[in-house]
């Protein structure tokens, strides 16, 4: 093995497959689409360069700048409230009840949804007139509550967010889930022996021991946030009046709805700046080592 | 893995290489020669009428034409725009596909993608004279004609009767009118005018009509070609107007979350009492058995528009790729489509037609009262969205959109669309 490792030339061959991957899909369409944000361009024809213009134009944009707040208020969301609860199921799916199984398989249904499905379901949930939500509600005796969810500016991104969490809280689960199991049972033999049972275990040990995935699941939640098109096109598909407006949803508009191609891969170039760029921030924020067993 | 590549090179350059053999054959289908079309089109609904209409065609000119194989490339209206948009700029765009005239082409055009029809029209093979007078206005760009009619449209109120007779109502004549019905219906927990502004479009019917009746037809079109500004008192008015309607109620408070599917249930099930938009469901509605009354949106007392005026017109068309490899046949077959689909959707009564109809179906009521309505009118505008440019009629669906949220005031709506200008 550490011969293998010594020989420069060998790492460089079985790499390179990988590179021709990476490369050939990633960096030369990231690269296509950093020239044509360079350009005036309907997506047909002929463009005209205007070099750094569009950037320019972007950050200028009022609609642009809230859909990057959407975007940030999404994932911060999303993290504070979907993470914890997956733990929180992983935690308890781990601690030996019964139908743990079948428990997994329901928790992970939403997450094998198609986008689509997911935002059909959660629009006629939302419904005014119909929908389980306001029905609820009015069966409750809390009339009152009742909104029109997701044609109301005020109220249409939280629902949004809300769904958003829902389909993918069984991924998270499932990671953490594995991660968990994957501790060795003598820490918990001995930890037992020192008298840290049950929720003491969790905090103690459990939690310390799954930083590394929670750190993965967090970049996760953050990047698939901060790039989320599919539901929000779905359930309000930027509305109303772009109050659920995400920077996705604003490229897609621009290239395919107002022909702006050149101004939507300034977009799409932003987007992919953003997600790298706090991908790094947080694999530095929180250092963890690799733990041996 | 690197064999796997380039296996795949392999293959990319032989499609290559076919492409160009493919080009030197002849390219009218007279010729018995196998030549393969792809034809782009919408009419995926099998319970529309315009989609029976449509394969009926497709049919006959399959039958007529053995030797050339059509291959379909259908989607859904929203799916197909974006679908169309892409496959244009890749430069693989189906030889005949249809489009939308007015602002929504215009790229299209400047960038060669569509053949110019104006020799065709010399030679015969598109004679303009079998066609309505008029009917190809919107599909001319630098006065050469673009593309073909596929259907035109009238803006009707369609008013469920049923629902009057219950609430002893009549069919509004006056904004006034339709203030006093709105109000008998919401008392009763009917929705009065059901719109599914979820979809921005539905919107754009009753501010399209407002401006008609306070401008004018004449003074819309020329401000939707791009001459002047927003900022016209007729602009104005038409605004608050509607942000009038909206606030009396003359919609569901709950517009802007429905589809406009959902708010055509909401028509068909009784829940709402009428539907304002084009004449394409009206041939569906009759065949589920509702009982309606088909009027013009009221006239405004005091206006100084257009009070008979119609939004309506031919939008939609069917346009030959200027890069098809067979573009004579390609044009024969969109000229037999437009045609025959004109004829057979206007037999059942899905569409108005667009070719001068010489058959001898007998018409149902509600295609004479249509005719009857048109013979009336003041004059034809289509919706704003289709005659403006991309970014206006976008900037003006998010606003329209804005009015029925209660989130949008005229002054912001005229800045928004001044700049874009």
């Amino acid at each position: 093995m550490n011969r293998f490792m010594g020989n420069k030339k060998a790492i460089a061959v079985f790499i390179l497959p990988s590179l021709f991957l990476f490369g050939g899909l990633l960096l030369v369409s990231i690269g296509f689409s950093v020239y044509y944000s360079t350009l005036e361009w309907s997506g047909i024809g002929e463009g005209t360069f205007i070099g750094a213009q569009n950037y320019f134009e972007m950050l200028q944009d009022v609609i642009f700048q809230k859909s990057v707040k959407n975007s940030m208020l999404l994932a911060v969301l999303t993290l504070l409230l979907q993470l914890p609860f997956a733990l929180f199921l992983a935690l308890i799916l781990t601690s030996g009840i019964k139908g743990e199984g079948i428990f997994r398989t329901i928790y992970f249904i939403p997450v094998t949804l198609s986008t689509v499905v997911v935002g059909q379901l959660w629009m006629k949930i939302y419904n005014p007139n119909y929908g389980v939500l306001n029905s609820f509600l009015q069966s409750a005796g809390l009339e009152s509550l009742t909104h029109n969810w997701l044609g109301d500016v005020d109220t249409a991104l939280y629902c949004v967010i809300a769904a958003n969490i829902w389909q993918y809280i069984g991924y998270h689960m499932l990671l953490l889930y594995a991660a968990i199991k994957s501790i060795p049972q003598d820490i918990y033999e001995s930890a037992q022996i020192d008298g840290a049972t049950g929720v003491k275990a969790a905090m103690r040990i459990t939690i310390p021991l799954i930083l590394p995935t929670l750190k993965t699941c967090a970049i996760f939640v953050i990047t698939g946030c901060l790039k989320a098109f599919d539901l929000i096109y779905v359930l309000t598909n930027g509305g109303p009046v772009n109050a659920t407006e995400v920077p996705s949803s604003m490229m897609f508009n621009s290239i395919f709805v107002i022909n702006r191609y050149g101004y939507g891969s300034a977009m799409a170039i932003f987007i992919v700046a953003e997600c790298v760029i706090i991908a790094f921030a947080l694999q530095k924020m929180i250092r963890t080592r690799q733990v041996e067993y | 893995m690197a064999a796997v590549l380039a296996v795949s090179l392999a293959a990319c350059g032989s499609t290559g290489e076919s492409k160009t053999e493919s080009k030197g054959e002849e390219n009218t289908s007279d010729v018995g020669e196998q030549i393969e079309l792809t034809l782009g089109h919408i009419y995926v609904d099998a319970s529309n009428g315009q989609t029976v209409a449509w394969e009926k065609a497709l049919n006959e000119y399959k039958e007529a034409h053995p030797n050339v194989t059509i291959k379909e490339d259908k989607a859904d209206n929203d799916a197909y725009k974006t679908k169309l948009k892409t496959t244009l700029a890749a430069g693989s765009a189906p030889d005949v596909f249809c489009s939308w005239g007015g602002g929504f082409s215009t790229s299209f055009v400047d960038a060669g993608m569509v053949e110019n029809l104006d020799s065709y029209v010399e030679s015969g093979v598109i004679n303009m004279d079998e066609m309505l007078p008029n009917i190809c206005n919107n599909f001319y760009y630098d006065d050469s004609l673009y593309g073909l009619p596929l259907d035109s449209f009238l803006g009707v109120l369609v008013c469920n009767q049923e629902v009057f007779d219950e609430y002893e109502v009549e069919a509004p004549e006056t904004l006034e009118d339709l203030y006093e019905i709105s109000d008998v219906f919401n008392a009763n927990g009917i929705v009065p005018i059901a719109m599914g502004e979820k979809d921005k479009w539905p919107g754009l019917f009753p501010f399209g009509i407002l401006a008609l009746r306070y401008g004018g037809v004449d003074e819309t079109t020329a401000l939707l070609n791009g001459e002047g500004k927003f900022d016209q008192e007729y602009v104005r008015k038409s605004a608050e107007t509607l942000i009038e309607m909206v606030d009396k109620g003359v919609f569901s408070d709950s517009s802007v979350a429905l589809t406009n599917d959902e708010a055509l249930n909401e028509f068909q099930q009784g829940r709402a009492a009428m539907y304002y938009s084009g004449t394409w469901q009206v041939g569906d509605f009759i065949g589920e058995g509702m009982n309606l009354t088909l009027v013009n949106f009221p006239s405004i007392e005091g206006a100084s528009g257009d009070q008979n005026a119609y939004i309506g017109g031919a939008s939609a068309t069917l346009m030959v790729s200027a890069k098809s490899e067979n573009v004579e046949a390609a044009v024969e077959l969109a000229v037999f489509m437009s045609q025959k689909f004109s004829d057979y959707a206007y037999e059942t009564g899905a569409i108005l037609p667009t070719w001068i109809y010489e058959g001898d179906a007998e018409l149902q009521d509600f295609q004479v009262r249509l005719g009857e309505l048109m013979e009336g009118a003041d004059g034809f505008c289509l919706a704003w969205n289709t005659l403006l440019d991309a970014e206006a009629a976008s900037v003006h669906e998010n606003c329209t959109q804005g009015f029925y949220a209660k989130q949008m005031t005229v002054d912001e709506y005229i800045k928004a669309m001044d700049a874009t200008r």
